[in-house]
């Protein structure tokens, strides 16, 4: 135990060998002896034989034996009638005791140490250096004066605690030591003390430490303490202030989500799952084999155009893209084609007897197959990715996600990276105005961002379709002119055009978009979609073979709205995956930052 | 439903197997790794070469796509010559991926894609621009490189 402190005084005490020994210690009053209280103790080793005894005990010099040198040595700081052993109580009557011994070499600090016989009568050993005669602190316990040439052991094999104390303060302690070695008379101020103790009565310099296990703080520890408790009170406000932050805006993103304000695709859904009861809600019937009619055709042009294919497959893309007509009208069924195999499970049907659940594109499944799909993966149909629940339908029926912070942060992400279009785009800022289609055709700084960030191209889209407005089909007929140079923005604007093509849809872009145009007019929501749709075919593939990959590649990816690639710098980027890219991948990131992702919310 | 799924997809390219294709499964009791070993296409680069590949099927399968990885080195611009040897395949991306698709549609993917490489779709870009700027080094490299690593 390092000692804080020692205080030393005279106390006055009945001799226990006399009969009816008065019991009681007193100590003696200041004004008559001495007490001095020590801070700058060096605890040289706390080996502790007493364990949780008090370190406390009578104060005497270890006598050396007279063939030792040392004792020679040592008579310069210890005087001849310096208190010893003998002159305390003996060791039957249990007194503590503390040994007292100048350390002016290490040979005769070991003779000091030796001759503690047993070492364990002793509660601790104090040295003081006499060469020091300040009452400045010693010198720390790792200090080499503190040295006996035997690599500190000597701190082990001695069963007591060691300090030093200031060589003034134990020069002084020696000389009182000297007074208060007899009997009363011979202590100073012996008339005052014979009043109160009797001649045979021990008057003898006591010591006590207090240590470091006490059970009073220090006053530094006190401070930190106070520190780290306003930190914590400090961190849970601002935790619970962000928790709070966070849950607002977990609520506020819930309202405009289901108020159809916020595309889906900004929260990093493309394609949301379906609820129960809109699966339910598709037709379900007996599978009626038809095998005269054309096979459904799949819409397939991203596969063979964006996957790697050998050179005929290429063609075969293109010609398909040119005879794919939009989706079945409402007269066509599934019966008008033949589809024999679920393609999930890749099992037949059998006729008349499996029951099959038909999508709105009019492709079958099995409904154990395709339910817990559109469940739990995506409503989007396996085979031609449409959505499965129509638009009109609206995004409150869809089973909308729980909001997490993830979401809040990616829509508000989302919601910057859209504003921020609105601004070069000069006069285009009004989305509903007519004219903010010039920025589209032409090449104004909206075109420039659609070419970055081309996912906001569908929201451009949503926001002009909302406008059932001749316009629309004024930028579709300018087609024939912009056929003269095929130029990537021809590209995009076929694209963009077709994307609002009801068996084409890029999901959620565009579902606010028709939400709002189906109800109010079918009609010229119908027509929008053909002129809409008008573009694509009109933007003919470029000649050589090579650029002609390309064209189809952009075309198949701007029509799907989906990243092409991870090497891809090009345009079809959708604003989702420009978010997914800038999200830290949540797997990826360390403990720590998730714990202080919990903690504070919105921390990044 | 995948495992039943899969066993059929399985036997169906044992007993029609496609063209210069030997699937094997290296563990018996898990029919989610597959090895295929693929020749390479006669009149291409990669001609006379045995290119081991590993394909793994996600549990999820076929909601999920598989995963294809080329085992044998190979000099390719659409497969990452590291110790993965990933293959770019847009038909395998998340997102792209169809569960109407089948593995015999991914392989041949994967050989048409030996016969006629993507250098736009690249994963090794050094080796794209080699094969659209000076396609007789790509060549040599190529056929050193399957006989060094693919040889029969």
């Amino acid at each position: 135990m390092a000692a804080q402190n020692v205080d030393t005084f005279v106390i006055g005490f009945s001799d226990p060998a006399i009969p009816n020994p008065d019991p009681i210690r007193s100590r003696v009053n200041v004004s008559q002896a001495f007490d001095l209280s020590i801070n700058n103790v060096v605890t040289l080793s706390t080996n502790t034989a007493n364990g949780n005894d008090d370190i406390a005990g009578l104060l005497y010099v270890p006598t050396l034996s007279p063939t030792d040198p040392c004792a020679n040595a040592s008579k310069q700081y210890v005087p001849n009638n310096v208190t010893r052993l003998e002159n305390l109580p003996p060791t039957q009557y249990q007194y503590k005791y503390t040994a007292f011994a100048p350390w002016f070499s290490a040979e005769c600090t070991k003779s000091y140490l030796a001759a503690i016989v047993p070492p364990n009568i002793i509660t601790s050993f104090i040295f003081y250096q006499p060469s020091s005669n300040t009452d400045a602190s010693p010198p720390g316990p790792s200090d080499p004066t503190w040295g006996l040439q035997d690599g500190g052991s000597w701190k082990k094999n001695n069963p007591f605690p060691v300090y030093a104390i200031p060589g003034s303060n134990g020069a002084f302690f020696m000389q009182q030591l000297a007074q208060y070695s007899g009997n009363t008379s011979q202590a100073p101020n012996s008339d005052l003390l014979s009043k109160e103790f009797s001649p045979s009565d021990y008057i003898r310099v006591f010591s006590t430490f207090t240590t470091a296990s006490g059970t009073s703080l220090p006053t530094l520890w006190a401070f930190l303490l106070i520190v780290l408790g306003v930190v914590l009170v400090l961190v849970a406000i601002t935790s619970f202030a962000m928790h709070f932050i966070q849950r607002r805006a977990r609520r506020d993103l819930q309202r405009r989500l289901q108020n159809g304000e916020v595309p889906l695709e900004w929260l990093g859904i493309k394609a949301p799952r379906m609820t129960q009861e809109d699966v339910d809600a598709l037709p379900l019937g007996p599978y009626i084999p038809n095998e005269n009619k054309p096979t459904l055709p799949l819409n397939d042009n991203s596969e063979s155009t964006t996957a790697p294919a050998s050179p005929q497959k290429g063609s075969t893309a293109q010609q398909k893209d040119g005879t794919i007509q939009p989706p079945p009208s409402a007269a066509t069924s599934p019966q008008d084609y033949n589809q024999p195999t679920c393609p999930i499970c890749l099992e037949d049907y059998i006729p008349h007897s499996t029951r099959v659940r038909s999508l709105p594109c009019h492709h079958i499944y099995h409904p154990d197959c395709i339910d817990r799909y559109l469940l739990r993966t995506s409503s989007l149909c396996p085979i031609c990715k449409t959505k499965v629940v129509p638009p009109s339908h609206g995004i409150g029926r869809v089973a909308l996600p729980r909001i997490n912070n993830t979401m809040v942060r990616r829509e508000r992400y989302a919601r910057r990276l859209a504003q921020r279009t609105d601004q070069p785009s000069g006069g285009g800022n009004g989305y509903g105005e007519p004219q903010s289609l010039v920025p589209f055709s032409g090449s104004g700084g909206f075109r420039r961002w659609v070419r970055r960030v081309p996912g906001v191209g569908f929201v451009g889209t949503a926001l002009l379709a909302r406008e059932p407005n001749p316009s629309t089909a004024a930028t579709a007929g300018e087609g024939p002119q912009r056929r003269q140079q095929p130029t990537e923005s021809q590209i995009e604007m076929g694209a963009i055009g077709s994307s609002s093509r009801p068996n084409q849809r890029p999901f959620a872009g565009t579902a606010a978009a028709a939400d709002n145009a189906a109800p109010s007019s079918p009609n010229g929501a119908a027509a929008e979609q053909n002129n809409a749709a008008a573009p694509v075919p009109d933007a003919p593939p470029p000649a050589d073979a090579e650029s002609r990959r390309e064209w189809a590649r952009r075309r198949a990816s701007a029509l799907l709205g989906r990243h092409p690639g991870p090497n891809d710098n090009d345009d079809s980027a959708a604003v989702a995956d420009q978010i997914t890219a800038a999200e830290p991948d949540e797997a990826r990131r360390p403990g720590w930052r998730k714990a202080v992702g919990k903690a504070f919310p919105g921390f990044r | 439903m995948s495992q039943k799924r899969i066993a059929k997809e399985f036997g169906d390219l044992q007993k029609t197997p496609l063209d210069g294709i030997k699937i094997i499964l290296p563990n018996e009791a898990d029919m989610l790794q597959w090895q295929i070993t693929m020749e390479g296409p006669k009149g291409s680069a990669y001609e006379g070469g045995n290119f081991v590949l590993s394909l793994s099927l996600p549990k999820e399968y076929p909601f999920k796509p598989p995963t294809l990885s080329f085992k044998t080195k190979i000099y390719h611009p659409n497969v990452t010559n590291d110790d993965k040897g990933s293959m770019c395949l847009g038909l395998l991306r998340p997102d792209e991926w169809k569960p109407s698709s089948k593995i015999d549609t991914v392989l041949e993917f994967a050989r048409g894609l030996l016969v006629d490489p993507q250098p736009d779709d690249a994963v090794e870009q050094g080796i794209a621009r080699e094969y659209r700027e000076n396609r007789k080094e790509f060549l040599k490299t190529a056929k050193a490189w399957v006989k060094q690593y693919a040889k029969k």
